[in-house]
């Protein structure tokens, strides 16, 4: 080839390649900096996994954006493509639709004239907690629809953290617990919704709405849970009935089964599940007592006569405190319950004693110091070593017992 | 013309840009992916209408198991690094170490199971407060604790803090200080922001503390902050409008909102507002000790006195036997549920007089010595019996049936000889 050919082609291809030079080298340079990248705070990210090696500077694209999504059909799609874990991808997406309402929900602040009086003011944040309800339900039900089921990040927070929630709850499957925690607390939001409308104030037409609602509630549950999961969650929620009703059952022999059914059988004497729900009227005392009455009676059939008797006993705070230090002292049950009836009929003569007027003065002293003496023997007998422990402590009765009366401390008699 | 030297020169440029070139390519290119990486196409917002089926972008930048990483502070930076915004990334890392947690937990929650009727039957659930000394109770809150820590540790204590411990937004304030000029406001909410932030710091290094009590010096500390946001204040704002400031944030500017029946206007709200605190400035001059108890108690009563006086001067007539009425509690108890089912705040009044009317008869005969017990406690309830009559001809029935339940137990009080 001649030269002038040679030399034109080579200076051609010089043009070419600085060219070339100059376009990836702009393409190598970093575009602006995206918003997602630009809340991200400056780091130096790892080399071990070998991604990514970016030495501090900074990124040439923002991967981030490529999966993020303002459609969340598309961002689910886009995180299980790149192998996020199930798990993962739902707490990201109900992550990101919480921060969507809290951001909406906020665009709106209540705020009153010091000189707005309570109807008005009233009025106003009803509205208002009426759009946040709204919200609310609207972001439910897009996370059931997206997921399928209802969930809240917040549920599993509260599952991770609160002890009797965790004591409750524990025989479900975690993911089942937070749901059911899910759902408990759109029902209950929705409950207190129809109480703040009446400004606390249920008339018929309210109990009928919050009925409704419970049945909804109750309905919902039973497509969540199976049957025995049901009964189960159902069951622990009425035993709140035994706290409220301070029943106890401390010395008294009873199955897990039987527990169980008297638990059931207190349902119809108060429905504690449905009653947080729909506020019961105030009863009359007549009803109470007859429904009370009821419920013994249940009671006793399930136990039988001796062991109802038993259970009678451990409602007395006296028998239980007795219980409580043989309990301490390693002494059977047998003590305790010697004890106990030991003081029951020493305060049952003693106050026969009191009451006899054909005894003097001398005769009803001598009568008590008598009966002191014999139950004192009765319990040191059965406390045994024991025994002056128990006058220093919970014994103290026994001192009292010969006492005149009105110088006796009411509560120590049983 | 020599050519050589000048097709040599060329030549040899060819070859530089040629490497320079090359050795762009390769800085920018990702280092040696497991699976090749596609490159990736510029960010398009997707449709805000979902397509039926959703598919995956093509071209996905990266797999998870290529951030994800055991060890939770490199997983952070490389979410970070990939550009994902920080909230993202909290959710993230809290959410594993939830699901790292979760087996354990779940080991803990399955040991106590199997005895849950059993704890139940020896009163474990009634003393809730025994329920952290428990041995699960102890397993699950040491757990517990062991979890915040990671939290903290990876994302720093701020991602402890849950939306209850977090100050008023900037917004909130904004709106209470509407009443200002635009700059301003600006300028106060900057402060009040500020004021705040140093706040919660003086409580933070409170609450790191192992006792958490304010020492003197802590004392001193807040009340210099304290002091420094008060004198911004006053440069900021003129004596007018700290004035303002001042009677809108005291501690009896919000009487109105808790008096249903009574709307105040503006002025009527500005005059009640400045008796009232002048009536709170002078209740406190009544803890001298030096006073005794009939001293104080005839003082309170002439302020109170003097108050009511000064609020009937402030009103007109009208407007003052209002203000009276919302004030009375047994008339707010009416109208509660007047207002319920819709009633005009007269059907209240009627209520309330009847009750007087009623009230005032029970107290009669209860004081007529004359009449023996079984005589004054007919008198008493033939009162009740008629006082339902007539409360049942002013509210109606299903109305007094409601009345009965939120409010109206001084009924039963009214059969009561010995009242409490």
């Amino acid at each position: 080839m001649k030269r002038p050919g040679f030399l034109a082609i080579s200076l051609i291809c010089n043009l070419v390649l600085v060219a070339a030079f100059l376009v990836v080298r702009q393409r190598s340079t970093p575009g602006p900096v995206a918003p997602a990248a630009a809340m991200s705070p400056a780091v130096t990210p790892q080399t071990a996994s070998g991604w990514p090696t970016t030495n501090g500077t900074p990124m040439p694209v923002v991967p981030w954006r490529q999966i993020a999504s303002a459609d969340y059909r598309q961002y689910i799609a886009n995180l299980r493509a790149v192998g996020c874990p199930e798990w993962l991808v739902r707490d990201i997406i109900v992550a990101d639709i919480d921060d969507f309402y809290d951001q909406k929900s906020r665009t709106d602040p209540v705020y009153f004239e010091p000189w707005q009086g309570e109807d008005s003011r009233r009025t106003a944040t009803r509205s208002r907690s009426a759009k946040l309800n709204s919200l609310r339900q609207e972001k439910r039900a897009l996370v059931k629809s997206l997921l399928g089921y209802e969930w809240e990040n917040y549920g599993e927070e509260v599952w991770n953290q609160d002890l009797p929630t965790s004591l409750t709850l524990g025989f479900l499957p975690d993911d089942k617990a937070a749901q059911v925690l899910s759902l408990k607390d759109q029902y209950t939001e929705a409950a207190q919704n129809i109480r703040e409308d009446a400004n606390f104030i249920l008339i018929d037409d309210d109990r009928a709405r919050l009925q409704s609602l419970y049945d909804g509630f109750e309905s919902d549950l039973s497509q969540l849970l199976d049957a025995s999961g049901l009964d189960e969650l159902q069951l622990r929620a009425q035993e709140g009935f035994l706290t409220a009703n301070d029943i106890h059952f401390d010395g008294v022999t009873i199955s897990d089964a039987e527990l169980r059914e008297l638990v059931r059988m207190s349902k119809a004497c108060h429905d504690v599940g449905r009653s947080d729900f729909v506020p019961d009227h105030p009863l009359s005392e007549t009803e109470q007592a007859s429904r009370q009455a009821a419920f013994e009676a249940q009671v006793k059939s399930l136990l039988g006569p001796q062991r109802f008797a038993d259970y009678q006993r451990a409602q007395d705070p006296g028998f239980r405190e007795i219980l409580a230090f043989s309990q301490q002292y390693n002494l059977p049950q047998n003590a305790a319950i010697a004890v106990y009836d030991s003081r029951r009929n020493a305060s049952e003569q003693a106050d026969e004693i009191q009451k006899d007027g054909s005894l003097s003065a001398g005769e009803r002293t001598s009568a008590l110091m008598v009966l002191k003496a014999a139950t004192a023997n009765a319990v040191s007998t059965a406390l045994g070593g024991s025994y002056q422990d128990y006058l220093q402590g919970p014994g103290q009765w026994l001192g009292a017992l010969a006492q005149p009366p009105g110088t006796q401390n009411e509560s120590q008699t049983p | 013309m020599k050519t050589w030297p000048v097709i040599g020169f060329s030549l040899l440029l060819n070859a530089i840009l040629a490497a320079a070139i090359a050795l762009s390519i390769k800085t920018t290119a990702p280092p040696a992916p497991a699976t090749p990486v596609v490159a990736v196409p510029a960010f398009s917002p997707i449709p805000s209408a979902p397509p039926a089926e959703s598919s995956p972008s093509a071209g996905l930048p990266f797999q998870w198991n290529r951030i994800s990483s055991d060890n939770l502070k490199i997983y952070r930076d490389n979410l970070r690094a990939i550009g994902c915004p920080e909230l993202t990334v909290r959710e993230i890392i809290r959410a594993v170490i939830n699901e790292n947690f979760g087996s354990r937990r779940r080991d803990i929650l399955d040991s106590f199971q199997d005895k849950y009727w059993d704890r139940v039957l020896h009163g474990e659930q009634v003393r809730r407060q025994w329920l952290p000394r428990t041995e699960w109770g102890l397993a699950l809150t040491s757990l517990a604790a062991e979890r915040q820590q990671q939290i903290s540790d990876v994302l720093g204590p701020d991602a402890l803090t849950t939306g209850a411990g977090r100050q008023a937004p900037p917004a909130d304030w904004e709106q209470k200080l509407s009443w200002l000029p635009p700059e301003q406001r600006a300028q106060l909410v900057a402060l009040e922001e500020k004021y705040q932030q140093q706040l919660a710091q003086w409580a933070a290094t409170l609450g790191s503390r192992p006792d958490g009590t304010p020492t003197a010096e802590d004392e001193d500390a807040r009340q210099k902050l304290q002091q420094k946001f008060e004198d911004a204040e006053q440069q900021l704002l003129t004596p007018p409008e700290l004035a303002e400031l001042q009677l809108r944030e005291s501690d009896v500017a919000n009487w109105a909102a808790s008096l249903p029946g009574f709307n105040p206007t503006e002025d009527e709200w500005r005059s009640l507002t400045q008796l009232r605190s002048q009536w709170e400035t002078s209740q406190n001059a009544l803890a001298n000790p030096d006073l005794s108890d009939a001293q104080r108690t005839a003082q309170q009563n002439g302020l109170q006195s003097n108050f009511v006086n000064s609020v009937q001067t402030a009103l007109d007539p009208n407007r003052f036997a209002q203000y009276q009425l919302a004030n009375n509690d047994q008339y707010q108890a009416l109208h509660n549920v007047t207002q319920r089912y819709g009633l005009p705040d007269s059907v209240a009044a009627q209520g309330l007089n009847a009750q007087q009317t009623a009230q005032a008869a029970a107290d009669q005969v209860r004081a007529n010595s004359n009449l023996s017990p079984q005589d004054q406690q007919a008198a008493l309830n033939a009162i009740q019996q008629q006082t339902e009559q007539t409360l049942g001809q002013i509210l109606g029935a299903s109305v007094f049936s409601t009345y009965k339940e939120y409010g109206g137990d001084w009924i039963t009080g009214l059969g009561q000889l010995n009242q409490p």
